[in-house]
């Protein structure tokens, strides 16, 4: 039973995770109608910046420089890089990020080399928040997941509550019609696109510390990401958040389950025994990271538009 | 068969909670030339996308040539004897104009599976559809590209794609948009001889095309069809009039 | 300008065909890569040029036909009866299959959703190969040896390149030819309009479908050449870079001109061939150079040769006049200011050279490059990387070659808002 609850609990704070960085994904392209490649390499480059930083301004000072610093890349490439070719379709952008995306693996790479690297949780924020069972639970999990909520609840307000929130709302909808009415509607991208890529920069830095941060990282969560959104309904943060969730506890439960395909299949008498031991001894367990791509598959039939997608797209 | 080509029965169309057709009832015989016209927000781009299949209706029947066709997907509808054009002209921009009719035409020779090689059935596809830009006077320009044709070049391409895919109910949506008085006094010309023996339903807002091509007209005002008649009815009824200025149009 | 095209063809046809006669053995080798990068290319080709689908993960394709073309060696191996020459069908025949499946669940969605999937359903191949070690052979991959089949020995690797030589051909011809017939019509027309494809009576979902698959055969029948030159698999082949490199090859080259995805992997395989010698950061450049080709000649290095030839033809430019000159001055001036940067920042961020600082008391040895030493806290080190580069850069943006062809029109393939996916 406290398994359960420690892997629920894991589910639900790497779905967080996982959300921080499909938000602003998905915001993007609400927006914009881009789908950015590149936006995993920020959180990638979040960890990096974070690593790089600690050494100078210590660790809270690392992550603020990895989102800030991230928020200003994300800035350069909207205003210097993607508008530059968004009048050519986007395709062209598509492409633009997919190079993006490419470069800032190998750029890392140049500077720190193709391995992970030591960046690491401080040892002062070690400690356990609570006890479930016998086992204690990591500080700093916690702390990613409530930053994340705080982070989500502040975009939210802003959005809800405030006029600047209003524009950037009906310029999601029909970015024309916000142009038309006076708005500098470019403006309102680069500061979105940078809003994104900062929250992306965020995750990176507290992620990158606790899990680990390698020059791969971008590829294997950009996938994960890529699922969230096609599940949750492209330009839904309503739709990511459920989707982000779903995933991270789906990927995090089945870890905890102890049986082997060969021994399911076998069970309900679709192979023998010695097929099952042999060829298909693949553990249930070791799907976790297939399991997203299956959701996916499940969903694009069943429900094309995602969750919380409508029809528009 | 009838002489119905086109029949609708009831039909309705709502978006979430706005209602916007109610118990559409509609009789087009065969080749007949029906206009719907009507004000702004009637619901006529609703109707015309109700029929070429874009749109399924919430209730109701649409049938075409005695079969129903309502909520079908377009390349069924299409299969089924219907063709349309576009109010924003779509053709194929990057293929030469005969490669664009060549596209309609293909489709009307079924098995297009088969179609990987040239057998005999490619000379008649390519004879037919040097007949259409003959008739449409477009030979010179058959191997332009389309997207490098003027406008009202590129309205002729896309209303012999139309009749290439060998429909016999062709919808046409505002054929006449953005032309002037001149190009649409040709277009119309044009429309009536390349539709000859056709059945015709186009949504059109110039009264001039509509009175002179038209051999009957649907008024459509608030989701209703408020009469169907001659154009001389149409032009006569106090009703039409009323509807008219009262939205304070035309 | 025909009969130029021409002998050009015939040149490279008759140097492809002496080659082994006057080339190495590692000139044989680089050559059978570099024609199964173009065939894999060239498929992936006819689902993004002709079809105008964005698909980023298209290893998926060339694996399996490797994996399946292995499986098919060891059962000629143990005494079946299918002749060496024509494995590269089984590998195509694997891809196409899976091509249809995988196909039939990237059209639900258009557009950038489509795009998505792809790059999922590549990570789910991927993801199950590194589980299933029974299949896949975890990480040390499957191996099986090539069989003569009758008269023909298969031992050599000149007999191989011939063998991928004749295979490239028939590839070639049957693309051409597609693209030519009333199908590639329809896919054409699905890439302009797909809404008005519709309309016209066409199935548009299953025609993608089909040349999703068709395009998944030819890449596995490129991984099926692969098979047979490499004798061997590896669950690395699924892995992200290879749908990147052919998505790299293909628009470096020119995805609207049907010899670009070749021109893009002869290019990309060749330097990554001599690069990877020269530089750990070859990857890097070839970032770089993308980068470069989508902002600047979005049509590729196959699309401005063309474009050019247009312009010669039509008497609007000379085939190579002073401002070309000068562009290409400008241009390796800012590559060599990046190669300067990269090499050194790279290597004094490496671990080999911070324990040579440790060794040398805090001494930063010299970077060699090109023959030269470039000290690392030296100034000049820098300004040289930074001014070439910028300076080079600057001279390309204000000649104008940064400005865009005509012939380029906004392509409409993602409809975010709209009547995309009109039923």
């Amino acid at each position: 039973m406290d398994t359960v609850v420690v892997a629920l609990l894991n589910g639900v704070i790497y779905g967080l995770l996982l959300f921080m960085i499909s938000s602003g994904l998905t915001l993007i392209f609400g927006m914009m109608g881009i789908l950015n490649f590149a936006h995993a390499s920020f959180y990638m480059l979040g960890a990096y910046l974070a690593f790089t930083a600690v050494t100078i301004f210590g660790f809270w000072g690392g992550i603020l420089v990895g989102t800030l610093g991230v928020a200003l890349i994300g800035f350069v490439c909207e205003r210097y890089l993607l508008r530059h070719v968004r009048s050519f379709g986007h395709v062209q952008e598509l492409l633009l990020t997919f190079g993006l995306f490419f470069a800032f693996e190998e750029l890392v790479k140049l500077f720190y080399g193709p391995y992970a690297v030591a960046y690491s949780v401080p040892e002062s924020l070690r400690f356990a928040a609570f006890t479930i069972g016998d086992a204690s639970y990591p500080f700093f999990r916690v702390l990613i997941g409530a930053t994340a909520i705080v982070m989500f609840a502040a975009i939210f307000c802003l959005l809800r509550f405030t006029r600047i929130g209003l524009v950037v709302r009906a310029a999601v909808l029909n970015p024309d019609m916000v142009r038309a009415l006076g708005y500098n509607v470019s403006a309102i991208f680069s500061a979105m696109f940078a809003v994104g890529a900062g929250l992306a920069g965020l995750a990176g830095a507290m992620g990158g510390a606790y899990y680990t941060t390698s020059p791969n990282m971008a590829t294997e969560l950009g996938v994960i990401v890529f699922v969230v959104v096609v599940v949750g309904g492209l330009g839904s943060v309503g739709g990511a958040l459920i989707a982000s969730l779903l995933i991270g506890i789906l990927v995090n439960a089945v870890v905890y389950l102890d049986v082997t395909f060969g021994q399911i299949l076998a069970t309900i008498g679709l192979v023998s025994q010695k097929t099952a031991s042999d060829l298909l001894a693949v553990p249930l367990s070791s799907t976790a990271g297939v399991l997203p791509f299956l959701l996916m598959l499940l969903v694009l039939m069943f429900r094309p538009q995602g969750i919380a997608g409508d029809d528009r797209a | 068969m009838s002489d119905i080509t086109l029949s609708l029965a009831s039909v309705a169309k709502s978006f979430g909670i706005v209602r916007v057709l109610e118990a559409i009832d509609l009789e087009i015989a065969r080749g007949e030339r029906h206009a719907l016209i009507g004000p702004n927000g009637a619901g006529k781009s609703t109707l015309f996308n109700l029929i070429s299949g874009a749109f399924a209706p919430t209730s109701g029947t649409i049938t075409l040539n005695g079969a129903a066709i309502g909520g079908l997907v377009p390349h069924k509808i299409n299969r089924a004897g219907l063709g349309r054009s576009f109010q924003i002209t779509h053709v194929f921009d990057k293929l030469t104009v005969r490669e664009n009719i060549m596209l309609s035409v293909m489709g009307r020779f079924g098995k297009r599976w088969s179609l990987l090689r040239r057998g005999p059935v490619w000379t008649d596809i390519a004879r037919e559809t040097d007949a259409i830009l003959e008739g449409a006077n477009l030979t010179t320009r058959a191997h332009k590209r389309a997207g490098d044709l003027a406008y009202s070049e590129q309205r002729a391409v896309e209303i012999c794609m139309t009749v290439g895919t060998g429909a016999d109910l062709i919808l046409l949506d505002e054929p006449t948009a953005g032309m002037s008085r001149e190009e649409t006094e040709h277009v119309i010309t044009f429309i009536r001889r390349m539709t000859e023996g056709r059945t015709l339903v186009m949504v059109e807002h110039d009264m001039d095309v509509v009175f002179n091509l038209a051999d009957r007209v649907s008024v459509l005002v608030n989701g209703r069809i408020l009469m169907t008649g001659t154009p001389a009815e149409i032009r006569a009824d106090a009703r039409v009039k009323e509807a008219y200025l009262g939205e304070g149009a035309h | 300008m025909k009969s130029i095209s021409y002998i050009l063809m015939a040149a490279v046809a008759a140097l492809l065909i002496v080659l082994p006669y006057v080339g190495d053995l590692a000139s044989q080798n680089l050559a059978i890569k570099v024609m199964i990068a173009a065939i894999f290319a060239l498929g992936f080709n006819l689902l993004w040029g002709q079809a105008g689908l964005p698909s980023f993960g298209h290893a998926a394709y060339y694996g399996i036909g490797t994996f399946a073309t292995i499986y098919a060696m060891e059962a000629i191996d143990k005494g079946g009866f299918l002749p060496t020459p024509l494995l590269p069908l089984v590998g195509a025949a694997a891809g196409f299959v899976f091509g249809l499946i995988a196909g039939w669940f990237a059209t639900i969605r258009t557009g950038v959703y489509f795009a998505m999937i792809t790059v999922a359903l590549a990570e789910l191949v991927s993801a199950i190969a590194v589980k299933w070690e029974g299949v896949f052979g975890g990480e040390s991959g499957l191996r099986s040896i090539r069989s003569d089949w009758g008269p023909f020995a298969f031992q050599t690797t000149t007999s191989v390149y011939y063998l991928t030589l004749v295979w490239a051909v028939l590839v070639m011809l049957f693309l051409y030819w597609l693209q030519g017939s009333p199908f590639g019509l329809i896919v054409r027309g699905i890439r302009e309009r797909e809404l008005r494809v519709k309309f016209l009576g066409y199935d548009a979902r299953k025609v993608k479908t089909l040349v999703f698959a068709l395009s998944a055969a030819v890449s596995g029948l490129a991984g099926g050449l692969l098979a047979i030159s490499d004798e061997s698999a590896n669950m690395v082949l699924f892995q992200g870079a290879g749908s990147a490199f052919v998505v790299l090859n293909t628009v470096i080259g020119g995805a609207n001109v049907f010899f670009g995805p070749v021109i893009g992997a002869a290019l990309t395989t060749c330097f990554g061939y001599f690069g990877a010698n020269l530089s750990h950061f070859w990857m890097f450049y070839l970032g770089v150079a993308f980068v470069a080709t989508v902002l600047f000649a979005p049509e590729g290095i196959g699309g401005a040769i063309v474009e050019r030839a247009r312009q010669v033809r039509a008497g609007e430019r000379a085939l190579l006049n002073l401002s070309d000159i000068a562009n290409l001055s400008a241009l390796i001036v800012a590559i060599v200011g990046l190669i300067i940067l990269v090499e050194v920042t790279g290597t004094i961020c490496s671990e080999s050279y911070r324990a040579a600082v440790a060794s040398g008391q805090g001494v930063w040895p010299a970077v060699k490059l090109m023959g030269l030493s470039f000290n690392p806290l030296s100034p000049l080190t820098w300004i040289a990387g930074i001014g070439g580069l910028l300076l080079g850069t600057w001279v390309l943006l204000k000649q104008g070659l940064a400005k865009w062809p005509s012939f380029l029109r906004r392509t409409e393939l993602a409809q975010p808002v709209g009547t995309g996916e009109a039923k």
